[in-house]
């Protein structure tokens, strides 16, 4: 993570919804052809865990975990902060040496590029889907399900942990306006 | 609210795709032997029929993955989705 001046000063509460900037976080996006066996069996080597192939699925080890964005197409979190002055990931090394320079796939570090807001409370999915098409009820959206979506006219990836623990991936440059309508709309549900 | 089946995420709202123009226009495999009619016969002429219409998409919200549709014009039904390389299966 680089030491730019975040957005987000705050954590905000509002009865029994709450949300907080979680940073820094570690985010690696991945692609690659699940078809070519190479690619396959290096990446489960470096990470640990196969790669989820269904749609819109995570899959987690105890320090990173790997969304489903695409079929070709993966986002790597580090499940806890990390080190705040370096931007410098022994994961990024790794995958980079075997994937990237082998031509078997692309590496690129998105830390910067993400903000990550965590959502926690009862009435999370009601507050988010005043702002965004998506059917949060539709039985497909179970826990540890990710979805790529707008909200209130922003792009943004939605992580589901648990009814009550979202976390939510949004442009950095967006994130401020984001944040001000969550903590407005959240004052009304 | 259209309810576009997105091949790869499954049912999402309308909103999150953007149109990508007439779908299966072969691009001429030599364009320096065709006359500046048959260029922009290939480049600009698009058919533009009430009924069913074979249409590129691109779930720009979501998967950002390109695939095809088959979409009447006259009632907005869709009639099948398939992935990009693939033939329409009617």
């Amino acid at each position: 993570m680089l030491n730019f001046t975040s957005p987000i000063t705050e954590s905000h509460t509002y009865n029994n919804f709450s949300m907080k900037e979680k940073t820094p976080v570690a985010k690696i996006n991945l692609r690659g052809d699940l078809g070519n066996k190479d690619f396959v069996s290096k990446v489960g080597k470096i990470l640990g865990m196969i790669l989820p192939k269904e749609v819109c699925s995570t899959s987690t080890k105890e320090q990173i975990t790997c969304m489903w964005l695409g079929p070709n197409e993966w986002l790597l979190v580090s499940n806890d902060t990390i080190d705040k002055e370096s931007n410098d990931y022994e994961l990024e090394h790794l995958l980079f040496k075997d994937i990237s320079k082998t031509n078997l796939g692309s590496v690129t570090n998105v830390s910067d590029h993400y903000t990550v807001f965590n959502l926690a409370g009862s009435n999370i999915f009601e507050i988010l889907s005043k702002g965004s098409p998506f059917n949060f009820d539709s039985g497909t959206f179970g826990d540890n399900k990710v979805i790529q979506t707008i909200l209130n006219h922003v792009d943004v990836t939605i992580h589901r942990k648990s009814k009550e623990d979202v976390d939510l991936y949004v442009r950095r440059s967006f994130s401020d306006y984001l944040w001000a309508w969550i903590k407005d709309s959240s004052r009304f549900t | 609210m259209l309810i576009i089946k997105c091949p790869y995420c499954g049912e999402r709202d309308h909103s999150e795709f953007s149109y990508g123009g007439e779908a299966h226009i072969i691009r001429p495999k030599q364009p320096t032997e065709l006359s500046d009619d048959q260029w922009a016969e290939y480049l600009f002429m698009r058919k533009n029929i009430k009924g069913i219409q074979y249409e590129r998409w691109n779930h720009s919200h979501g998967c950002r993955r390109w695939f095809n549709m088959a979409r009447d014009t006259s009632n907005d039904k869709i009639h099948s989705v398939y992935k990009i390389g693939e033939k329409p299966s009617n």
